[in-house]
């Protein structure tokens, strides 16, 4: 058998038709009803926060900052549990969208993990004398910070996709292990750190004011997390088929 | 003639997307035992993709690909012997010699006598001359050749090579026709990626042309009618001379080709008689196995113990005369000592996995029967007894340079478990996390970045373990807490490890 070559066919032309779908995506303008939910409840906060709770007869107005301190926490958590369990969806099926989920809710994990960190340091600053002492909880919260922006490192040096998913997801199922070190700490070395006033065997130990504005607190930063991670899938969502489109 | 086992190869339906970028799209393509495949397509059309998900070294985003009708997603390792892949890269360990190298593979595989099978290949492959040097300093050619004989090691029945005839000159090149053609006649089924149209004349009875969407041309090369194919957007003539294959023939179960006349009948077993196998090496083994090769790769090319026990080394001396009053036996002097062993750690099996990164040499063990957790298993081995080796020397040296007075109320045990458990949580964390650093693109350099802030807990422990130790306490409950620390955190990140480790280091 010989071989006879032909000339080259056409090169396939991308039309706009092709952009169209992104197109649509950017061009719709309106505001969800959870960005409305969320700032709703960030002017509900503020004023259980500043007017409706009490202020600490010992600490005055500092206190205050545990509304922010204690939910941000909380986000945090939160934030780490959704990336752990969306990282272990994603090594169990490979969907794209887990890695997404896992990915968004880190990086807003970090933004509150920053919070937390800054806040703690201004009231340590204040009722303790120092910005930053070596407190196991302090510590293993700046260490869940480090390893989140460990997360974030490898995914911004790891350009292949897949592996990028594999990798971020191997190490957002290791760090979250060590949430349970974060929250014993507490218990298993006697630090500086103020004592669990909520979960406790005799039940909350602050007045009911107080508790309120911390639940009211957890409620609204819970929603903005909602919203910070859904409107980051939608960016997610428009750069992957951006990146689809390009290649 | 011995009779092979019906070993199909089928891709049904099979997709395959790296992100958002698809490689292959809805694939259908079934490969009888005992066809001589080539397979063409345009850069980037997923020849490549297509191979490795056949091998077993990439999953499918959609569809099944199916060996002798079992899902290669739920089979067992022992499926991996029916494979031998033939890639870009060598998959050998350049420190080691090829005959190293094969005995390696050979084990992993279960060869019932690794030695007389690499000497009947070396024989049929022509490979006795470079069977004792470097695999890393042999040519092009010799290098496929050793590729080639890793492959046949366990006499697959399916073999998958990627382009195989690059960098070849034409007689190496001649000479692959002919190993091909054989393999072929006894009924192996062969796939083989080919740039060239006429590399496709050579032996395959089958021509596969992957297009953008999908299986564009899948017909017989053996008919002596003229038609047209497009291949990489150029539409190929194939006149109907007659074919320079010669036609196919039953032997075995195959449909390949008869093995030429004169051929060396030695030669002709070599490549091939199915060698005795036996059960493969189960977890612990093969640990053994590759834990044993790291070693001996370290022995000749001293890297790991070169560079990480020189940095330990420098940074004792450098602390103990520049910073740290003698005495000293707080916080500050032991925690020198652990992030002295911390980095030699980080530079040791980060350099480790880099040589697995080299050549891809790590797929090497990503297509044995080795189940994935020894990998991990053998490579964290290798890592400890690598440290262990540097610790000898290091915790000494600490003890005699920063201890000062405390020397006498030392407690031995107590500083060896530290060291013990330590070593242990540090050597799993950089084992896993070194797979992920050599894959980024920053390489090694990455890993202290994502191993520091896994293990500031083992560190504090260790700190302050190896103080109380220092002091002659080890019966406090302090003391209990922070060794309960250290073996919980090595038992819970060493499963977590284990359970992980695969899916860093296979390649998508």
């Amino acid at each position: 058998m010989s071989i006879e070559s032909k000339p080259a066919l056409p090169d396939v032309v991308l039309t706009t038709d092709d952009l169209a779908p992104v197109a649509a995506t950017t061009t719709r303008r309106h505001i969800s009803p959870l960005a409305i939910a969320t700032v709703g409840m960030l002017a509900v906060f503020a004023y259980f926060a500043f007017f409706f709770a009490p202020e600490d007869e010992l600490q005055g107005a500092m206190q205050r900052i545990f509304y922010i301190h204690v939910p941000s926490a909380w986000v945090c958590f939160m934030a780490f549990f959704v990336t752990f369990c969306a990282s272990i969806g994603y090594l169990s099926n490979r969907k794209e969208s887990w890695d997404m989920v896992a990915a968004s809710s880190a990086e807003i994990g970090t933004i509150f993990t920053t919070v937390v960190l800054v806040t703690g340091m201004m009231w340590g600053h204040a009722i303790w004398g120092v910005y930053w002492t070596w407190e196991p909880r302090l510590t293993s919260f700046l260490v869940l910070w480090l390893m989140y922006l460990a997360y974030l490192a490898v995914r911004a040096y790891t350009p292949d996709p897949s592996r990028r998913a594999r990798f971020s997801a191997v190490i957002g199922i290791v760090a979250f292990i060590d949430v349970p070190i974060i929250y014993l700490s507490v218990n298993w070395w006697r630090t500086l750190h103020p004592q669990q006033v909520i979960v406790t065997g005799g039940g909350p130990h602050m007045p009911a004011a107080m508790l309120i504005a911390l639940m009211v607190g957890l409620a609204t930063f819970s929603l903005v997390y909602a919203y910070l991670l859904r409107t980051r899938l939608q960016v997610a969502n428009l750069s992957a088929q951006l990146e689809e489109l390009e290649s | 003639m011995q009779v092979l086992p019906r070993s199909d190869l089928s891709f049904v339906d099979v997709s395959k997307t790296f992100g958002r970028h698809k490689v292959l799209r809805h694939v259908d393509l079934t490969i009888p035992a005992g066809s001589f495949v080539a397979l063409m397509g345009a850069n980037g059309a997923g020849k490549t993709t297509l191979l490795r998900l056949a091998a077993g070294l990439a999953t499918p985003t959609r569809g099944t690909v199916t060996v002798a009708g079992v899902d290669l997603r739920k089979a067992g390792p022992g499926l991996r012997r029916m494979i031998g892949f033939v890639s870009h890269d060598g998959l050998n360990y350049g420190d080691l010699t090829s005959r190293q190298n094969l005995l390696f593979h050979a084990r992993l595989f279960g060869v019932a006598d690794p030695e007389a099978r690499i000497e009947e290949l070396a024989d049929a492959l022509d490979l006795r001359r470079v069977l004792d040097r470097p695999a890393g300093v042999l040519s092009r050619g010799n290098k496929q050749r050793l590729t080639l004989a890793r492959a046949l090691l366990h006499g697959p029945d399916i073999l998958l090579l990627d382009e195989p005839f690059t960098g070849l000159d034409e007689a190496s090149a001649a000479r692959l026709v002919s190993v091909l053609r054989r393999l072929h006649a006894e009924g192996r089924t062969i796939v083989m990626t080919v740039h060239e149209m006429s590399r496709a004349l050579e032996g395959p009875t089958r021509l596969v042309v992957i297009g953008d969407h999908g299986i564009s041309v899948d017909r017989p090369l053996d008919e002596s009618v003229s038609t047209t194919v497009v291949v990489e957007d150029r539409e190929l003539e194939l006149v109907g001379a007659g074919s320079t294959v010669p036609p196919a023939a039953p032997t075995g179960t195959g449909t390949g080709t008869p093995l030429p006349e004169g051929s060396d009948p030695v030669e002709r077993a070599a490549l091939t008689t199915r060698p005795a196998l036996v059960t493969p090496p189960r977890r612990t083994r093969a640990a053994l196995a590759i834990a044993a090769k790291d070693l001996r790769v370290e022995l000749k090319s001293r890297d790991v113990l070169g560079s990480s026990g020189l940095f330990a080394l420098t940074v004792l001396v450098t602390a103990s005369f520049t910073s740290i009053p003698g005495g000293n036996t707080g916080a500050m002097a032991t925690g020198i000592l652990w992030i002295s062993l911390l980095f030699a750690v980080l530079l040791g099996v980060g350099r480790s996995m880099a040589r697995e990164s080299q050549d891809r040499a790590i797929e090497g063990l990503l297509l044995s029967p080795a189940p994935r957790e020894s990998i991990f298993l053998g490579k964290l081995l290798a890592g400890l007894v690598m440290m262990s080796a540097i610790e000898i020397f290091i915790v000494p040296l600490f003890l005699v340079l920063m201890t000062g007075e405390s020397q006498g109320s030392l407690d031995v045990a107590a500083l060896m478990l530290t060291v013990v458990l330590a070593t242990i949580g540090i050597v799993v964390v950089a084992t896993l996390f070194s797979g992920i650093a050599v894959g980024s693109r920053m390489g090694e350099s990455l890993l202290p970045l994502i191993v520091m802030p896994v293990v500031i807990p083992l560190m504090i422990a260790a700190v302050e373990t190896t103080r109380l130790a220092l002091g002659g306490g080890d019966g406090s409950t302090g003391s209990t807490q922070w060794y309960l620390l250290l073996a919980g955190f090595d038992l819970v990140v060493g499963l977590a490890a284990i359970a992980t480790f695969s899916f860093v280091v296979e390649d998508s």
